[in-house]
């Protein structure tokens, strides 16, 4: 926007000054027509060298900040895929620890209105296969009651159970089990 | 001096008091087994070598293995014990085999009760064999019989032996055994993928059913043991499919109505099955044809949220019993299923699941966490105070009983990666049953299919 504001004047002046430097070269041209035009041409290279300057400082100025929002949203992206929601041992109910991972997922999915999720259930493995299976159901079931209560639409999220068939961390203690004990999102 | 007094005196104290909490426990634990538990005085049985009617290697190594799986499989029924063969003072195989060859006396000494004897004839063609059983103390003979096996002797020596097997079994007990009988499970095997594996009844050769190449679990076997039903991710969320029970079998898909579709079984009919399907927003049981089609809601809507899983139907089909989360954590609950009354059936503990209902008995065995692992448990289908089968020995899951109710078999971490064990349904004599690379789990036992 400020590129084309600052080239137009430039051209602007440009051709205006082009007009005047014509005119006047035509006019003054028994008095003292080579120092006149010297002069003019002087000021023409100037105002041209400015607007060439001013454009290229437009353009980088430009290109930083496309770049700057390209990175805040793969942030944005990044924080949205990567960030689970944590339960508590046999539990499915949502936590108040984890309200504002939620909202912040809702605010990215209204953002990006274009995009699918599907919201995974996990579980620890400390019950059994089958209750497990259930369990993470009911997990992904909850976040996605939960994000359409913010005002997402249904018809863009699609719930899975993993049980515990799929840990992110294998080991047998407390920071695994709370590591494993997840609802995850997958952009489709 | 008085402090150091003192402080015996308190110490002793604190130790009597300590043996007085344990050793009560530990004798009432013992005195139960003794009353309750037919396992524990095993009939001697004496299975000298059987004679052959050739001379060749092959017959005779062929009958050196026929003794092996005959010894095997009777001690595998935990009522048999073998008797030592250096304690036989006679070898039948070159003294005879029938009644009039035989010296009662001389094998009373030996410590035995029970005797066969046996003769095979081996021919390209077939296998013949005359059997003899005999009871020693009232020094008779029990059968003669002889089993005729067509084909070639390598594949026709394990049925014509489980057969022999059998009919000791029915003289002795009055019942028929489970030697037909195959185990399902869940193995991650060569592929690291969990599928479906079978095995026969004393774990030999076990072969990959399924090749799905997506998580596969919670096998249950159709009541004629040619299907088998479990839930896999083919289509990346758990949906409910079946299988004939053999490799490469065809397999067709039950149901993929909910977004989780677990724990099929049939019911004792063989045409209906139940299953715990997401179709209303909780996890709830449905009676569904095999192709899926819904016919009834089996338990209600107690929650939004609620789950209800694991249905195991009693042997007449009259009641189910089925796992529970409406008391706020996982426990085992029965419906009967004409009046519709629901009754808890587990209140020790606080996470009781994988119920399986005994096919003889009015009993149910489940996992039970306690202490901090999952242990077998064998509860009255009516109610009362459970029994706890394991113990000590880390995580032990998903019961299932033999045919016949005397055996049930379960996984067991007990060594590390998870494995199938059996034991018999009083908790002793445990021993790995299958032997396979990867980790094992959801064993589940056919029924007694005709040999």
């Amino acid at each position: 926007m400020g590129k084309t504001w600052t080239g137009k004047l430039a051209l602007l002046t440009v051709l205006l000054t082009m007009l005047v430097a014509v005119s006047c070269a035509k006019k003054d041209v028994e008095i003292d027509p080579t120092a006149d035009a010297a002069a003019q041409q002087a000021v023409t290279d100037t105002t041209a060298e400015d607007a060439a300057a001013a454009d290229e400082a437009a353009r980088i100025a430009e290109e930083e900040l496309m770049k700057k929002e390209a990175e805040a949203r793969a942030e944005a992206l990044s924080v949205f895929e990567n960030t689970n929601i944590a339960f508590n041992y046999d539990s499915s109910a949502i936590q108040d620890s984890e309200i504002a991972n939620l909202e912040a997922k809702a605010e990215w999915l209204k953002e990006n209105p274009g995009v699918r999720i599907t919201i995974e259930g996990h579980c620890d493995d400390r019950g059994t296969t089958d209750y497990n299976l259930a369990l993470g159901d009911r997990r992904a079931a909850r976040v996605k009651a939960f994000l359409e209560s913010l005002g997402i639409d249904a018809d863009r999220m699609v719930t899975v159970s993993y049980g515990e068939e799929r840990p992110l961390d294998p080991a047998a203690n407390e920071a695994a089990w709370a590591k494993n004990r997840r609802a995850q999102f997958v952009i489709r | 001096m008085h402090t150091t007094l003192r402080m015996i005196a308190r110490l002793t104290l604190l130790l009597s008091l300590l043996l007085l909490i344990t050793l009560p426990a530990q004798a009432e634990e013992r005195v139960q087994l003794r009353i309750t538990n037919p396992f524990e005085n095993k009939t001697p049985v004496a299975i000298p070598a059987f004679k052959v009617s050739g001379a060749s290697a092959e017959e005779t190594e062929l009958a050196k293995q026929a003794v092996s799986l005959l010894q095997e499989t009777l001690a595998f029924t935990g009522y048999f014990r073998m008797v030592n063969p250096e304690a036989f003072l006679e070898d039948p195989s070159k003294t005879g085999i029938t009644e009039q060859d035989i010296h009662f006396n001389r094998w009373r000494s030996s410590g035995a009760e029970l005797l066969v004897t046996g003769s095979l004839t081996v021919s390209g063609q077939a296998i013949i064999g005359d059997f003899y059983l005999y009871d020693i103390f009232r020094q008779k003979s029990l059968f003669g019989v002889r089993f005729r096996g067509a084909g070639a002797p390598e594949t026709n020596l394990r049925p014509l032996i489980l057969k022999l097997a059998d009919k000791i079994m029915v003289t002795y007990s009055g019942k028929h055994g489970y030697f037909g009988s195959r185990i399902a499970f869940v193995s991650t095997g060569k592929t690291g993928t969990k599928e479906i594996w079978a095995s026969a009844f004393d774990g030999h050769n076990p072969v990959q059913i399924s090749r799905n190449k997506a998580i596969s679990l919670t096998p249950s076997w159709s009541p004629d043991g040619s299907k088998i039903t479990y839930t896999s991710y083919v289509k990346n969320k758990p949906d409910i499919y079946l299988q004939g029970s053999w490799p490469g079998a065809r397999r067709d898909l039950v149901t993929s109505k909910g977004t989780t579709n677990i724990t099929p079984t049939w019911l004792p009919d063989g045409k209906n099955m139940a299953a715990s399907l997401t179709i209303d927003g909780d996890q709830a049981i449905y009676l569904l044809t095999e192709k899926g089609k819904i016919r009834k809601r089996l338990t209600r809507k107690w929650s939004k949220w609620g789950i209800d899983l694991s249905p195991v139907f009693s042997p007449s089909g009259d009641r189910m019993a089925f796992v529970s989360k409406r008391s706020g954590t996982p426990q085992i609950y029965v419906k009967h299923l004409k009046s519709g009354r629901i009754e808890r059936l587990t209140f020790d503990g606080r996470y009781n699941t994988s119920p399986a209902w005994s096919p003889t008995g009015d009993q149910i065995a489940y996992a039970g966490f306690k202490e901090g692992h999952f242990d077998i448990h064998v509860i009255d289908a009516r109610g009362g105070r459970p029994m706890q089968l394991t113990r000590n020995t880390g995580d032990n899951e998903t019961p299932s009983w033999s045919p016949d109710g005397s055996l049930i078999v379960f996984s067991s971490n007990r060594r590390g990666s998870s494995s199938i064990y059996v034991m018999n349904a009083y908790g002793t004599d445990q021993r790995k049953l299958v032997s396979l690379p990867g980790e094992q789990t959801a064993p589940v036992w056919s029924p007694n299919l005709t040999q």
